[in-house]
């Protein structure tokens, strides 16, 4: 008796075409839906087997219909197993009109005028919308950090404000000359925060945009009418996680300062310009501030400047160095951090 | 400017006080007379438009 078992199997495959738990679709040529399963029939809300018979494209919302008969005739001409729409969001509409998202996967079965195509739904209407729940909590994380990044430079920038309202109630020069010092280096810290919120990514500061502000700041809070010192950065595309980039603007802030308060004496014009060094050492990169002023020698036994002690201490939580070179012909200070602290 | 013009005028707009307080006096210090500090958008629309600054 070898029709029975073959009979079972026929009926074993029946059952398990209606208890898969995805929509199956056999499409053929001609576009019509030729077998459907029970879940097909749950998915499109049609009473079973109201599907069979039906176009394809009477499944699709008919704003979306249009050009589809051209892919599925495309598809014929080289089937072959494939996800549809990749990279799309395919969407499908039920017998009542309600339209929900699906994933599609699409094979060929059989050839020539026989060619049907096997079609596997399944609706992601849950998975969509835990997507858009993901992306709507990460967009606000980001305007959160942004908001608390904005905060934290208010709040230096207030500061700031207070040391300048400070130093001009007071006649003593020395104690003035101290206030904006300190402001300076708020500024600069400032200034790291209000980088970090106006880029695209918060996990890094673009330190090159950085340096070119920093330089700007610089020049325009030693306003002396008889100086013309340009001061230009000319860093690469250079970026650094926050608590990197911190130590270093307060260093390069405490540089660019120095030179522009001892290399130009009397009026004399020049430059400062702050360039990276990645060819001196393959581990490190060099943020060094060149000028072409008169030089400067710390005098033997001088009591160590607060500017210096601020550089070393800082190069030092940086696992770095700090160098200074100085002739005739300019001062070149280069502070030399681990390579990892910063990316292109 | 006239020699018999009021110095110029600038409308400050700033919502933090004392970084307010900071512009005032240093455009102060540069010989400019201010407005405001206006600390919303809609102030400073409306100080601009009512006193018109030079």
């Amino acid at each position: 008796m070898p029709e029975l078992p073959i009979l079972m199997r026929m009926s074993l495959y029946e059952r398990i075409f209606d208890s898969i738990p995805d929509a199956v679709l056999v499409v053929g040529g001609n576009g019509l839906v030729r077998e459907a399963n029970r879940q097909a029939h749950t998915m499109f809300a049609y009473p079973p087997p109201a599907l069979v018979g039906l176009t394809i494209e009477s499944l699709i919302p008919a704003r979306l219909r249009g050009g589809h008969a051209g892919h599925r005739h495309a598809y014929l001409e080289s089937p072959r197993l494939r996800p549809m729409g990749a990279g799309l969001e395919l969407r499908a509409e039920r017998s009542d009109g309600v339209e929900f998202p699906v994933d599609v996967m699409i094979s060929p079965m059989g050839a020539g005028t026989d060619a049907v195509v096997l079609c596997v739904l399944r609706d992601v209407t849950a998975r969509v919308a835990a997507e858009a729940r993901l992306r709507d909590s990460l967009q606000e994380k980001d305007t959160l950090l942004r908001e608390i990044h904005h905060r934290v430079k208010n709040n230096l920038a207030v500061i700031s404000s207070l040391l300048y309202l400070q130093a001009t109630r007071t006649d003593d020069q020395d104690v003035r000359n101290v206030l904006h010092d300190s402001q300076r280096r708020v500024r600069s810290m400032a200034l790291v925060h209000e980088t970090l919120y106006q880029s695209e990514s918060l996990a890094a500061v673009d330190f090159d945009r950085y340096a070119d502000e920093l330089c700007r700041q610089v020049l325009a809070s030693h306003v002396h009418p008889d100086q013309k010192v340009v001061v230009e950065s000319r860093l690469p595309p250079l970026r650094m996680p926050v608590d990197t980039a911190v130590p270093c603007a307060l260093i390069l802030n405490e540089l660019l300062t120095n030179a522009l308060k001892h290399a130009f004496p009397s009026g004399r014009t020049g430059t400062i310009t702050l360039e990276a060094d990645l060819t001196s050492c393959p581990e490190a990169l060099g943020l060094c501030v060149r000028d072409d002023g008169i030089g400067s020698v710390v005098p033997e036994g001088a009591p160590q400047s607060l500017g210096l002690l601020l550089v070393q201490s800082l190069a030092r939580q940086l696992d770095g160095t700090f160098s200074v070179e100085t002739s005739a012909h300019g001062t070149t200070a280069c502070l030399r951090i681990p390579r990892r602290h910063a990316t292109a | 400017m006239q020699e018999t013009a009021r110095p110029p005028r600038i409308l400050v707009v700033e919502d933090e006080a004392l970084i307010a307080v900071e512009l005032q006096e240093r455009l102060h210090a540069l010989g400019f007379a201010t407005l405001g500090p206006a600390d919303t958008a809609e102030t400073a629309v409306a100080m601009a438009e009512a006193e018109r600054p030079t």
